[in-house]
């Protein structure tokens, strides 16, 4: 029986989320905000200026912006309330996204045990799409705040992006959900955290069983369903807007779409926003293909052991959850390196190309790859009966 | 339901001092008076300049959406329980799919999926 939570209370839980946002909005949205601005400056061919980055190495730079922003007056054209209300709103629904983010696993401390997880909900895949079909509905709210009609076509055509892209991305999904069995983000990362021979895959495939041999390699979602990977993290950007899908930020052709009614605080809150659906899509990515917390080819119960052989089970608990985290961390700062690069690379598609690539080119492509990961996966259940 | 009180505690936490908070800044900030941020030039074409078509482009994304998404739902409970069926299970999920399949390869031919 799993040892029980150490903090069930409902103080202990508050603690809990105020930590969470304390480090979502202290140190990776910063940190977010910093690696743009160094990799803007590496892509132009020039260095970051020192001047930049107001403490503790350019961390400080949101909270700055901020204390400017603050001081900033806004245009009075903004009207009704929901549209007044619309850049508060904006930022509430990715933030929520994480309290089912896990973090890292569950590991006994004590009498009890701790898990990185405010909210370890049973629908948690589900439960983010739902909180991002809200961000697409206040995008249409903010139009209502007098920017004309050049906001509330940016405004339309953005949730129209946002919500093809969330169908996309549910079925590119599917694949995936096949294999893990579950919509937990915490287990579909712990069930990665084991190995299989992927050079014995083929033949298990054609109907010669599981066989162990060769070099194993680690049982991540990449390496399982490299398609999947390709599709999600695509349909994902789509749904939140991310390059190359950012076509309703384009300052020149629609004068900041459906923001354009907000200058100042309104806006640095868009930004906000827009930052964190960056960091929800690549913990999504991070937790469902490259493992979470895991470490490659080490399980958590190998790691524990093993340290625990010469610190004792308490320490080496501890220790597996600070490098698990570390590996967390590392992992997202990949995929978010990797986001940026494709902001870089690629050119900016247009609304038609956008909603042509999400229903015309994931959708039928994710099918496909439902019913070959389907077939391979009943193919392995009967070579292995 | 106890899952869900730590998304209710952060939500208390994020909300209620946000929407609180911005609706005290931005009256203290707000400029007095006038209207929209426009030019004054887009007073002499009100409508929104779109090609033919584009309004309904978006009822027509937005029914495919619902009903495509409704699909999708039901398709995750399959797939969650893909373990415990049998080969019947995955028949029976593409003789449901297959309609669906159908129905935007028709949206498809007709041009409801062209922006």
């Amino acid at each position: 029986m799993s040892p029980e939570p150490l903090s069930a209370g409902l103080l202990g839980i508050g603690l809990q989320a105020m930590l969470l946002l304390a480090v979502v909005l202290g140190v990776m949205v910063p940190g977010v905000a910093r690696a743009e601005r160094r990799h803007a400056a590496r892509v132009e061919g020039r260095g970051a200026s020192a001047h930049a980055d107001p403490g503790l190495g350019g961390l400080l730079e949101p909270a700055a912006r901020i204390l400017k922003l603050l001081g900033k007056r806004m245009p009075g054209g903004s009207s009704g309330s929901l549209g007044v209300l619309a850049p508060a709103l904006i930022a509430i629904p990715p933030l929520l996204a994480f309290a089912a983010i896990p973090f890292a696993g569950r590991y006994a401390v004590g009498d009890g045990s701790v898990s990185l997880v405010l909210a370890d909900v049973e629908i948690g895949v589900l439960y983010v799409f739902a909180l991002a079909a809200m961000g697409a509905l206040i995008t249409v709210w903010s139009a209502a705040a007098g920017g004309g009609s050049r906001a509330l076509v940016g405004a339309l055509r953005g949730a129209a992006r946002s919500l093809s892209g969330d169908l996309a991305l549910l079925f590119a999904l599917l694949p995936m959900l096949l294999i893990f069995g579950s919509l937990r983000l915490g287990e579909m990362a712990a069930w990665q955290d084991s190995t299989f021979a992927l050079l014995a895959l083929p033949g298990a495939l054609l109907g010669g069983g599981l066989q162990v041999s060769g070099p194993t390699w680690p049982a991540w979602g990449i390496f399982l369903n490299p398609l999947a990977f390709f599709l999600v993290l695509t349909a994902a950007s789509a749904r939140a807007g991310l390059a190359p899908f950012d076509a309703e930020y384009a300052e020149a052709e629609l004068a900041g779409g459906h923001s354009a009614a907000y200058s100042g605080l309104g806006l640095g809150l868009f930004a906000l926003a827009a930052r964190l659906q960056l960091l929800v899509v690549a913990a999504l990515v991070v937790l469902i293909f490259l493992g979470g917390w895991t470490l490659p080819w080490i399980s958590q119960q190998t790691l524990v052991e093993g340290i625990g052989a010469y610190l004792g089970s308490g320490l080496a608990n501890v220790i597996g959850l600070g490098l698990h985290l570390g590996a967390f961390a590392l992992k997202l700062a990949l995929v978010i390196r990797l986001e940026l690069i494709i902001r870089s690379a690629l050119p900016r598609l247009g609304h038609a190309g956008a909603m042509s690539l999400c229903w015309k080119i994931i959708i039928p492509a994710a099918l496909v790859d439902l019913a070959l990961t389907a077939a391979a996966l009943r193919s392995l259940a009967g070579g292995a009966a | 339901m106890a899952e869900y009180v730590g998304v209710l505690i952060m939500l208390g936490l994020v909300a209620v001092p946000g929407c609180l908070g911005w609706m005290l800044i931005s009256r203290r900030r707000r400029e007095p008076g006038e209207g929209s941020p426009e030019e004054p030039a887009d007073v002499s074409s009100p409508r929104p300049e779109s090609s033919p078509g584009a309004g309904s482009g978006f009822f027509l994304a937005a029914a495919a959406f619902v009903v495509l998404q409704a699909a999708g739902l039901v398709v995750v409970a399959w797939a969650l329980a893909f373990g415990q069926l049998a080969a019947q299970g995955l028949v029976e999920v593409g003789i449901f799919l297959l309609p669906l399949a159908v129905a935007v390869a028709y949206l498809w031919r007709r041009g409801a999926l062209d922006w």
